[in-house]
């Protein structure tokens, strides 16, 4: 048999990576989410800063404290603008308003200020590492801060939990419906920037599909 | 101005770190955070050589990194939603009769829910910037909605539902699958976090039960005597 040239090797070793990548072994994945921002160096942070490394050093015993910490604001949903100020708007909502103005806000809030924030791509890439006890706390903690402000929506727009749907349903659907819209938005944004005609109103495709998941897990109170 | 305190510094110098992870990505595909877990000494154990031999081929793990991306794009390696069509197939085989849409949805999360392939890709979305990288999930997005959306019109059909006037099909569709792919996320975290739902002894998906939701939402019932 002929000997491999170089070139073959390559494609063996880039096929075996490519192999790591689709197996995707959970359990390596918790060993590595720190690497992931290992390109990350605080010299550069320093530099840009227009400070000292020994500053940084001050604030952190050592780069990987300060990796930590990234990974920490990287992924805390609630750091992030379009989150805090959505959580103002649901305050803001008063009673009498309708479901609908209420998704409006939603929509405007975070779905507009967050589908282009590069944070929030970053923070896919950790779904990778989900399995690390670190991330997962992380990840999951972002939509937690979500149950007080549902919450308060739904008291004030009159309207309460559906049979056999909790909390839990609708928080989950909402959130998942939100970042697979990003995800969508990102790829192929033409798609997702439509607008649809309703009741004479037009609607972005993402408050739409937010109204139908609204309305169908919660029921007006006093309905039997 | 008054000196900002050791907290408000602590936090310039991780927005700082951020931007560096945005702008380090969004230069080129610099693969650090979706590839971080290939490293080269299980790549040179699984194919049985010393890590000195890619050393020979690459200078670095990130050289590598690089090297392996464009191999998963050239190659069309990140593709995996493409399966849907036949397991539409298998399932209608399965149940002897067209699915409903909850038996459709609950077949459908479960088979991608722990798809290694799909948060894979979801990885990649740090790289979209690249715009080979993200012509490539794009054209692979709109490949699977075009079977999506058939799909959805058959359920929407069965049920003696037609597309609300001002919407497309490819709406519904769209909004769909961003949900699947949401739920599998949310799954990912925690599968505490997508409960099933039990209705009339039958397990409904959480998925299946937001897919009745966008259904209402986004067709109405066809009028007696109409188009029939």
């Amino acid at each position: 048999m002929a000997r491999p040239t170089a070139e073959d090797r390559r494609l063996d070793y880039l096929r075996v990576g490519a192999d790591i990548v689709r197996e995707f072994d959970r359990h390596r994945a918790t060993e590595v989410p720190l690497d992931a921002l290992a390109n990350i160096k605080i010299a550069e942070v320093a530099q840009r800063a227009g400070v000292t490394k020994g500053a940084l050093y001050h604030v952190w015993d050592s780069q990987e404290a300060y990796r930590r910490d990234l990974l920490e604001h990287l992924l805390e949903l609630e750091e992030q603008e379009g989150i805090r100020e959505t959580q103002e708007a649901l305050r803001s909502v008063v009673p009498g308003d309708n479901i609908r103005t209420v998704v409006h806000h939603l929509a405007d809030f975070a779905y507009e200020r967050l589908k282009d924030d590069p944070r929030l791509l970053a923070r896919f890439s950790f779904y990778n590492y989900a399995d690390d006890p670190e991330v997962n706390r992380l990840l999951s903690h972002g939509a937690a801060g979500f149950e007080t402000s549902y919450q308060s929506y739904l008291a004030a727009s009159g309207r309460r939990m559906r049979e056999p749907f909790s909390m839990q349903h609708l928080i989950t659907s909402t959130t998942a419906y939100f970042f697979g819209m990003i995800l969508r938005h990102r790829t192929s944004p033409e798609l997702v920037e439509t607008v649809v005609g309703f009741d004479g109103e037009s609607w972005d495709l993402y408050a739409f599909g937010l109204i139908g998941l609204m309305e169908y897990f919660t029921e007006p109170v006093g309905a039997t | 101005m008054a000196r900002r305190t050791k907290d408000e510094r602590r936090r310039d110098y991780l927005d700082i770190g951020v931007d560096l992870v945005a702008e380090s990505t969004a230069a080129h595909p610099d693969p650090g955070l979706a590839l971080a877990h290939v490293r080269i000494a299980e790549v040179a154990e699984r194919a049985g050589v010393t890590k000195g031999a890619l050393y020979h081929v690459w200078d670095s793990q990130e050289d590598y990194w690089h090297d392996l991306l464009e191999f998963m794009l050239a190659e069309g390696l990140l593709r995996g939603l493409g399966d849907l069509p036949d397991l539409t197939v298998e399932l209608s085989e399965m149940v002897q009769a067209l699915p409903t849409l909850t038996e459709w949805a609950n077949f459908v999360f479960d088979r991608f829910k722990d798809d290694p392939t799909f948060f894979a890709r979801i990885g990649m979305f740090a790289y979209l910037q690249d715009d080979e990288l993200r012509a490539s999930l794009d054209q692979e997005f709109r490949a699977s909605l075009e079977r999506f959306e058939s799909m959805v019109a058959l359920a929407v059909s069965r049920v003696g539902r037609r597309i609300r006037p001002g919407l497309h099909v490819r709406d519904l569709a769209v909004s769909s699958s961003a949900l699947m792919q949401g739920l599998c996320m949310e799954y990912r975290v925690d599968s505490a976090r997508t409960p099933d739902l039990v209705v009339d002894g039958q397990r409904v998906s959480l998925f299946a039960a937001s897919m009745e939701a966008l259904v209402e939402t986004f067709t109405e019932p066809i009028p007696e005597g109409d188009g029939a």
